[in-house]
């Protein structure tokens, strides 16, 4: 394989990356894979499976102290928990720097599969009030592309993921083709229904989610065992390595190449993408995979590393960042605010909920139709009401007998938190810090990013109307939350090699096509020129569906 | 024992259930398969684990091991169920402490440490010594939300820690678990059911026709 030359070398094996394999290889290209991290065995990787009880700490909400110490970021993220935080990155081997005061928490995933292993696995379309943001308020720049462009790479997409959910017609949030809904909860319907009589404009609905309510191409549905985030051996909601990449694999032009950390793409003399240059995670020997095509699938922010590492003396400032865009526009999602509390009138009716891995949403109803007069764009709710099993016995109040008898009172209790699209502004950026290195000897990642005013008004607005809302359902013993977590940490980090049809302030076309170097496309977040407000994995895997018939028509025309 | 209320699924009913047919079966479902068996057999018919004989702690000495087995009974206590002591917490307790922050667990030897200096300054004994009369008065004194007193404070907090991990312990565990929340564990199932109550804008159950009911 050492001077193999391949159809298209992939950087990245998570959500996109799959999508990516499974398009290329069934168009008949013969394609590599390139993951930093290892297979994963669910045998022994995934504990979904195991209770409290079978774990030395009872699941505790932090790693191990062994690996706490190495996990100071990955840990604040509530998934890297004593079950699953073996799925996350050490910090200690994936360092980067922050500006000063202006903390980033970068959550990060190495393995094959990515991110696709942990997620929340929340999705929902884009819209053009989405796409066209910039047009309608002011703000950054439209995407180069409209929804009826994308709708059927969706379509593509979602019929062979599988989402659940529940068709609303909605103009601000397109239905998908949805695989039929999970229930409402008792708490959920009377909040339901407490926001359709009182509040126009806005609906409650159950998450759109990828996990399958009935068995979908060889994958068999969801058995509630509840806690997907750390893994699912049955493959029952959409990971690369449950069913694309299988996909990618059975058509025998797939080759995956793991333990491979990428460090750059290398040009050939004409400037075009001869390689991507990789160091073995193990040996630390330096290595290279050839392709006529690169394609970059290794998420938002390391897909711009690479590419601010691929700098050259025909690419100084980093590849495919001829337009200076590159690193720049960095935005995550606000999240942080809402209100919870407790539904006493349901008192004593059972929770229908079990273990249903999904919440219920609260679509977008901010700057749909009227402005708002305190800020642009919008944001969603997500939430849930379920009765607490135990956790409300924290706060409870004495000890002894007559304690744990008032605990068997199991309160119903009902939350909606915000997440919130973020404007893309040029000043939130990360370039490389030339003083990093991570424990491969790759140059790291400096950010420099803070949320501004737009987002703090929105804050508070989530706060004001969750509150609201629950007040008007019935809610006793309501509290606000009003914080604002720090970007990355809502992990929907997107944007800082936006496409465009201006090579001027762009980094990428609309078909996700370098600007600069025609055999260079980037299929993940990093393309994103505006955030919406909506949980992005869906939206980067059809995006990356589309790029791919783009690609496959190139290479056949000879175009690229 | 099988657990009552819950049908022993076949593992042939199981599967059908899940959706795994005999069909194309892809590699992931295998581990599932063996999880789902396992669960059918084994998982009703639970054999409880049997806690390790020869323990000994590992954070704690054997006075403080005693003292916080006193405590966590105190706070969830034997009663129609098994209570924090039958149920080992104080393992649990000493796991915890094994695995925290040097500072923390320092924090916590102080707290034990503080109950019995009261306790002597009370009741002339330590803490595992005195009447549970004494155990409870001393108890409701650092367990009061409006007891600010400044001599009091870390047993006030020291209180909140023990309390909280006794939660913990208690609940998590598999007695605790089983015969406090009546939870068996139960990790598959075939279906949700949602709300079915009309008031709260549920739909009402579905009646179906006697031919299609399916066989429970």
């Amino acid at each position: 394989m050492a001077n193999e030359v391949f159809d298209v070398v992939i950087v990245g094996s998570g959500a996109s990356g799959g999508w990516a394999a499974k398009q290329l290889t069934e168009s008949g290209l013969k394609v590599a894979v390139l993951e930093a991290g290892r297979r994963l065995d669910p045998s022994t990787d995934f504990t979904e499976h195991k209770l409290a009880h079978d774990m030395p700490l009872r699941g505790s909400e932090h790693p191990p102290k062994a690996w706490r110490d190495e996990q100071p970021i990955q840990k604040l993220c509530y998934q890297c928990d004593e079950y699953a935080h073996e799925l996350f990155v050490k910090d200690t081997e994936h360092p980067y720097t922050t500006a000063a005061g202006k903390p980033f928490q970068w959550i990060r995933g190495r393995h094959v599969g990515g991110k696709s292993i942990m997620w929340a696995r929340q999705s929902y379309r884009l819209s053009d009030l989405d796409l066209k943001a910039a047009s309608r308020d002011g703000w950054g720049v439209d995407w180069p592309i409209t929804y009826a462009e994308l709708a059927p790479y969706y379509d593509r997409v979602e019929n062979f993921v599988g989402i659940s959910g529940q068709a609303e017609n909605l103009p601000q949030l397109p239905d998908s083709r949805f695989l039929p809904p999970m229930e409402l909860t008792c708490g959920e319907r009377m909040l339901q229904r407490t926001i359709k009589e009182r509040f126009p404009g806005r609906l409650l609905t159950i998450g759109r989610t990828a996990v399958l309510t009935k068995a979908l191409n060889g994958r068999p549905a969801c058995h509630y065992c509840g806690p997907c985030g750390r893994g699912c051996s049955a493959g029952s909601y959409y990971s690369s390595p449950a069913s694309t990449l299988p996909a990618a694999d059975a058509t025998g032009k797939l080759s995956l190449i793991t333990n491979a950390v990428v460090s750059h793409v290398v040009l050939d003399d004409a400037g075009r993408c001869r390689s991507v240059a990789y160091v073995d995670r193990m040996t630390r020997a330096p290595r290279e995979a050839f392709g006529k095509v690169v394609v970059l699938c290794a998420s938002t922010l390391e897909t711009t590393r690479i590419l601010l590492n691929s700098s050259s003396s025909r690419a100084p400032n980093g590849l495919s960042n001829s337009s200076g865009v590159v690193g720049k526009y960095l935005m995550d999602h606000i999240m942080g605010s809402g209100a919870k509390g407790t539904l006493p009138v349901l008192k004593g009716i059972p929770d229908p909920r079990a273990h249903r891995p999904n919440g219920v949403y609260v679509p977008r109803f901010r700057n749909v139709t009227d402005p708002h007069p305190a800020f642009l764009r919008g944001y969603g709710y997500q939430g849930s009401a379920e009765v607490s099993k135990w956790a409300h016995a924290f706060a409870m109040p004495g000890f002894g007998a007559s304690f744990k008898n008032a605990v068997r009172q199991r309160p119903w209790t009902i939350h909606l938190s915000g997440f919130g699209e973020s404007l893309a502004r040029v000043e939130n950026r990360c370039e490389i810090d030339k003083d990093g290195r991570d424990a491969w000897g790759i140059p790291v990642l400096r950010f420099d990013m803070a949320f501004g005013d737009n987002e703090k008004k929105m804050i508070k607005d989530m706060a004001d109307n969750a509150e609201e809302m629950l007040k008007a359902a019935g809610v006793q013993d309501i509290e606000r939350e009003e914080d604002m977590a720090p970007p990355g940490l809502a992990i929907h980090e997107v944007g800082t090699a936006r496409m465009g049809d201006d090579p001027k302030n762009s980094a990428v076309n609309r078909w996700q096509q370098s600007h600069d170097v025609r055999n260079l496309f980037l299929m993940d977040g990093s393309v994103y020129p505006s955030s919406a407000c909506q949980n992005p994995t869906l939206t980067i895997m059809a995006l990356a569906s589309r790029a791919c018939d783009y690609l496959v028509e190139q290479l056949r025309t000879g175009a690229v | 024992m099988a657990t009552p209320g819950r049908p022993v699924v076949s593992r042939r009913e199981l599967l059908r259930r899940l959706g795994i047919g005999v069909a194309a079966t892809p590699v992931w479902v295998a581990s599932l398969t063996a999880l789902a068996e396992q669960q059918a057999h084994v998982h009703p018919a639970a054999v409880p684990s049997v806690p390790a004989a020869n323990w000994v702690p590992k954070a704690l000495d054997a006075h403080q091991n005693e003292t916080v087995i006193a405590l966590s009974e105190l706070i969830i206590p034997q009663t129609d169920t098994p209570g924090a002591k039958a149920v080992l917490v104080n393992r649990f307790v000493d796991a915890v402490l094994d695995d925290a922050d040097e500072a923390d667990a320092r924090a916590f030897r102080r707290g034990l440490a503080w109950i019995d200096a009261r306790s002597s300054e009370l009741f002339g004994v330590a803490f595992v010594r005195a009447t549970p009369e004494q155990q409870t008065a001393l108890l409701t004194i650092v367990s009061s939300p409006a007891n600010r007193t400044l001599a009091d404070r870390d047993g006030v907090e020291f209180f909140g820690a023990i309390k909280a991990l006794t939660i913990i312990g208690y609940y998590t565990s598999e007695v605790g678990m089983r015969e406090e929340l009546h939870d068996d564990g139960q990790i598959f199932f075939a279906s949700l059911e949602g709300c079915t109550h009309p008031e709260h804008g549920g739909n009402a159950p579905a009646v179906l026709p006697a031919t299609k009911k399916r066989k429970s």
